[in-house]
């Protein structure tokens, strides 16, 4: 902002003193000077003119308003204090859950023994003599084998126990 | 019997009791500064009828809030200023590509003083007036036209100005230079003849 937009502006809102006021004055040409006396002459238009403008439709806007402040009234917003309980409560559950967690968890997550992955079949007996089962343990991989001679597939809802 | 008219002090305690119809008297009373406030930031009646509206509704929320230090129009006032400065920000965000801080072709220096000689006789419609003040206001930028109406419709300081805009005492200061260098030019045809 130049020195001048600073000066101009608080002269035209009447902040200089006698002395930088005269002292600008004395720096402007007549048609600035008269650009300052029709300003304030425009300032009074605007203000004027503020004073002048009315609400329209003043029954409708405060109809609008009235609806809906009563219906905040008929369903109150929940109070500070409600929400500063439910904050509380749900902390509680956190710190519960967190509670809990650390409780159960680290059994969930414990390191599980070789015996936990390892398949024995006790009995490879087929029902149907049409049909032979063969087991077979394959300790390496953790696991058994069945293999099934006399079907060409297992139906879904068949249990294999 | 002549009953005497409540105070805004004695209505705003009645509202602060849920008493709706206290409220509804004090936006009789209010709405056609904050209206007209709004207005002249906004430059549009219909949305300065939804957020003049908005305003008391705002106000009726915060209440509680209203300690009785200020007037309770002062407080409203705030409140109305505070909220169409948002809105112009919110427009000032949008991507307009449309004014700037100082807007072009305006030199500083320039003399706005109108080059055709004032006819004797000529007078000026009120409705005029009006029309060609609300046009020339139109045609400033939001943030320019904010710091405007504050200062010369509702007579605040820079100070206070900057407080409610957001911005420096200096950039106030520079704004009102060009919205009033803008304004000038827009109404250079007749503003001597006001």
């Amino acid at each position: 902002m130049s020195d001048f937009e600073h000066d101009h502006t608080r002269w035209l809102d009447g902040q200089m003193s006698e002395t930088e006021r005269r002292k600008f004055e004395a720096s402007l040409d007549a048609a600035a000077l008269e650009e300052g006396v029709a300003w304030r002459a425009l300032r009074e238009a605007m203000v004027r003119r503020a004073g002048e403008i009315e609400t329209p439709s003043p029954d409708f806007f405060n109809a609008g308003i009235l609806r809906e402040i009563e219906r905040e009234v008929r369903s109150p917003r929940a109070e500070p204090k409600r929400w500063f309980s439910l904050a509380w409560a749900g902390a509680g559950c956190l710190a519960a859950a967190a509670l809990l967690s650390a409780v159960c968890l680290p059994g969930a997550f414990r390191p599980r023994s070789e015996a936990d992955f390892v398949s024995q079949v006790v009995s490879a007996r087929a029902a149907n003599p049409a049909i032979s089962a063969y087991a077979f343990q394959a300790p390496d991989h953790r696991g058994a084998v069945i293999w099934m001679e006399g079907t060409d597939y297992i139906p879904g809802d068949e249990r294999v126990r | 019997m002549d009953e005497e008219e409540p105070t805004d002090e004695e209505l705003v305690r009645r509202s602060k009791l849920g008493n709706t119809h206290a409220f509804d008297e004090l936006v009789t009373r209010h709405r056609r500064r904050i209206f007209a406030l709004v207005y002249q930031m906004l430059g549009s009646a219909d949305e300065a009828m939804d957020v003049a509206q908005e305003v008391f509704i705002r106000a009726w929320q915060s209440l509680e809030g209203f300690d009785g230090r200020h007037a309770f129009s002062t407080w409203l006032h705030r409140i109305a200023t505070n909220r169409a400065i948002d809105i112009c920000r919110m427009r000032a965000r949008r991507p307009q590509g449309e004014w700037s801080e100082t807007p072009d072709g305006i030199d500083a220096a320039s003399r706005t003083t109108p080059s055709t000689p004032e006819r004797p006789g000529d007078s000026i419609d009120r409705a005029e007036v009006q029309r060609r003040i609300d046009a020339a206001l139109a045609t400033l930028s939001p943030d320019h036209r904010a710091v405007l109406v504050l200062r010369e419709i509702e007579d605040l300081s820079y100070e206070e100005i900057a407080e409610r805009v957001g911005c420096s005492h200096g950039t106030v200061m520079s704004r009102l230079f060009h919205a009033r260098r803008k304004m000038q030019l827009e109404l250079r045809d007749f503003y001597e003849r006001l």
